[in-house]
């Protein structure tokens, strides 16, 4: 225990380092911006992002997309409050209570329900972060490839069943994406596979185009098939955050531990992010709290119930992510992709090897926490100002954005066209309703889980039962089956 | 019509998927009997697409009602699926010449890029994305991009260090005049 609050304290030392601490300010603002911002969605923003980190360090990197992830829950709470927009999906059920309780008059005490909710989820999960992390890495470490390949089995299992939607598109996202990582030389017998004579595809798709050209164009021409549009406000005269009382904090605090270990355990859960996360704590609330005849009609509880769990997600999400390399949610999914683009695999190594970046991680978690709360309360009514920016305006910088970022991997004009492609994809995905997450997913992770499922099978002579003679490898398996079989069970029972 | 339409991107996949797997028996590497080959897994992969495509033709002719979101409640909850933040507004219009329009610029704009540089076809590309995204107040338009192209050109040619294209001749030119007055090399 020692140890770790030790290693907690060199990170925090690590983080207030002038680079990193540059970093976390930056992400802060970006993620409450990308929040706020109707056009933008956390995942889109974190992921704009991340080229730009390619010159900073890892540390400063992942500082800075840790930071995005931690405010862009948070941000968009204000313009759904104020004026009925949800700047994410996230926010959609803080419209039911939170918006109700400043239509009655209270917009400020909404506002201070969110931002107490936010830091008192956010700081429970990064302690049970922080905890729980390094046991989980110990345990991680004593696997093998069949463990490992099972685990990136559930994960993507978990992928294709908790995104929600139709199962069947998903699970073809989630295939293309895997044959997209399939594309150009094999690391193994060094054979050429769908590269089709081009040289650019021959070195693979990089999944960084497959995310930004998704996220990023995809959903700027799914926006400008409607038209840019923007949002019509309504006038508010004073915005100003009124916290509660020690009292008020008491009345609702079965309500915040149950949301918080909600979004802690829906975090960990490869593939449900903030959103699962915020509508589950939400209905959870409605379904079995102590006022739930009184949801809707702007309670403390409506507010204090998602927005706790959507924060305290992150911490969750973390967890797999640094001892196993599995991200929990699409944003997390982002961060994977920044520790690849510095050459190193998150998982239980990390915490032998980079202890150093791991408790900065965790360290940037309650900093941005903190921050998050003082730029909440404080620049609340500039953060607001960004929703009167023009939709064309802002989708003409996204797009720019994400070809500069683009751009900046390798000065390579002919990576452009990889974005243009998957921006494509990204829009007809839209519009065949086909979740682009599994797509992305597949692309990342698609590379481990054939060199894991090859090497065990040369290891273990192509004898297939080395996955279900190993006791973790076996409940791995069956707990991705039973990820499966629930909502497949469900769907026959509805269809029945 | 309804049916073939929503079976249409599961037969289109299928057959990409049969394509695709018949190059994998002509992937060229040193066959083993007793190891796998790298042909092995995408095969996988590829032979999983092809079910679940089948499943998705049966489905799409069996069923006979497709996903066509008519509620409020559905096309609410299709917009989280997607991800985005505003849940569409009911009955608006898709406008795909918009989309086309959209595209094209898209694609012009790597070429823009070789040619015209950076600035050039960076302001070209901002101002006409705002125009065919509807906002018709031309000063505003032309202001946002020639701030915005600048803006990003220093950013990140003259702080971050990205190399971005100058373009040819005299647009090469114009790209390093301007860097010039910005302060940069």
């Amino acid at each position: 225990m020692l140890d770790v609050l030790t290693q907690l304290g060199g990170g925090f030392l690590a983080v207030l380092q002038p680079v990193n601490l540059a970093a976390l300010l930056v992400g802060l603002v970006l993620g409450l911006l990308v929040a706020v911002l109707p056009g933008l969605t956390l995942v889109m923003g974190v992921v704009l992002a991340l080229p730009f980190t390619y010159k900073l360090g890892i540390t400063p990197a992942l500082v800075l997309l840790t930071a995005m992830y931690v405010t862009g829950t948070y941000g968009g709470a204000f313009t759904a409050i104020l004026f009925r927009i949800p700047g994410e999906p996230i926010d959609v059920p803080l419209l039911w209570d939170g918006y109700e309780m400043a239509r009655n008059g209270e917009p400020a005490k909404a506002l201070g329900w969110t931002l107490f909710a936010a830091l008192a989820g956010g700081l429970v999960a990064a302690v049970v972060m922080v905890a729980l992390s390094a046991p989980v890495a110990r345990l991680a470490l004593t696997f093998s490839t069949p463990e490992y390949f099972a685990l990136v089995l559930f994960g993507l299992a978990s992928v294709v069943c908790l995104g929600g939607g139709s199962l069947l598109n998903a699970f073809i996202s989630l295939l293309i994406g895997l044959l997209i990582a399939t594309v150009g030389v094999d690391g193994t017998y060094g054979t050429d596979r769908f590269s089709f004579g081009f040289t650019t595809l021959r070195d693979g798709i990089e999944y960084l185009g497959v995310m930004v050209g998704a996220y990023g164009l995809g959903e700027v021409l799914s926006r400008l098939e409607r038209g840019f549009t923007s949002p019509a406000l309504e006038r508010i005269g004073r915005i100003e955050t009124r916290l509660p009382t020690a009292g008020e904090i008491g009345a609702v605090k079965g309500t915040l531990a149950r949301s918080s270990l909600l979004g802690i355990v829906i975090g960990i859960v490869p593939g449900a992010g903030a959103t699962i996360a915020s509508f589950l704590s939400y209905g959870f609330e409605a379904q079995y709290g102590r006022r739930r005849k009184d949801m809707g009609a702007g309670i403390p509880e409506g507010i204090v119930a998602p927005q706790a769990a959507a924060t305290a997600s992150v911490g969750g999400a973390i967890i797999p992510l640094l001892t196993l390399g599995i991200p929990g949610s699409g944003a997390t999914a982002i961060m994977l992709a920044a520790f690849m683009l510095h050459g190193i695999q998150p998982g239980p190594q990390v915490f032998v090897s980079q202890p150093g970046l791991v408790y900065a991680i965790f360290a940037a978690v309650f900093l941005s926490l903190i921050g998050m709360v003082l730029i909440g309360y404080f620049a609340i009514k500039a953060l607001v100002k960004v929703l009167s920016l023009r939709e064309a305006a802002v989708s003409a910088f996204v797009v720019m954005f994400c070809f500069i970022g683009a751009l900046a991997q390798r000065n390579n004009i002919g990576d452009l066209w990889t974005i243009v492609a998957f921006g494509g994809l990204g829009y007809v995905f839209d519009k065949l309703q086909f979740p682009i997450a599994p797509m992305v997913l597949g692309a990342i992770l698609g590379p481990l889980a054939e060199s894991y499922f090859l090497t065990t099978m040369i290891g273990a002579q192509n004898d297939w039962t080395v996955f279900f003679t190993r006791p973790v490898s076996l409940a791995l398996i069956l707990l991705s089956v039973t990820t499966v079989a629930v909502p497949l069970r469900r769907l026959w029972q509805r269809q029945a | 019509m309804q049916t073939i339409g929503r079976s249409a991107p599961f037969a289109v996949l299928l057959c990409a998927a049969v394509y695709l797997f018949t190059l994998t028996w002509q992937l060229d590497f040193p066959r083993a009997p007793d190891r796998l080959g790298p042909d092995v897994w995408p095969q996988a992969i590829l032979v999983l697409l092809m079910m679940a495509c089948a499943l998705g033709i049966g489905r799409s002719l069996l069923a006979g009602r497709g996903p066509a979101l008519t509620s409020p409640q559905a096309r609410e909850e299709a917009t989280l699926q997607a991800g985005r933040g505003v849940p569409e507004a009911p009955g608006a219009p898709s406008r795909y010449g918009l989309v086309a329009m959209g595209v094209l610029l898209f694609l012009a704009y790597p070429l823009a890029l070789e040619y015209l540089g950076f600035l050039i076809g960076t302001f070209l590309l901002m101002a006409l994305l705002m125009l065919v995204g509807q906002w018709r107040n031309l000063p505003g338009v032309l202001a946002v991009s020639a701030v915005g192209t600048l803006g990003l050109f220093y950013t990140f040619r003259g702080l971050v260090y990205v190399s971005l294209p100058l373009g040819t001749g005299p647009f090469q030119a114009a790209t390093l005049w301007v860097a010039g007055l910005l302060g940069m090399r």
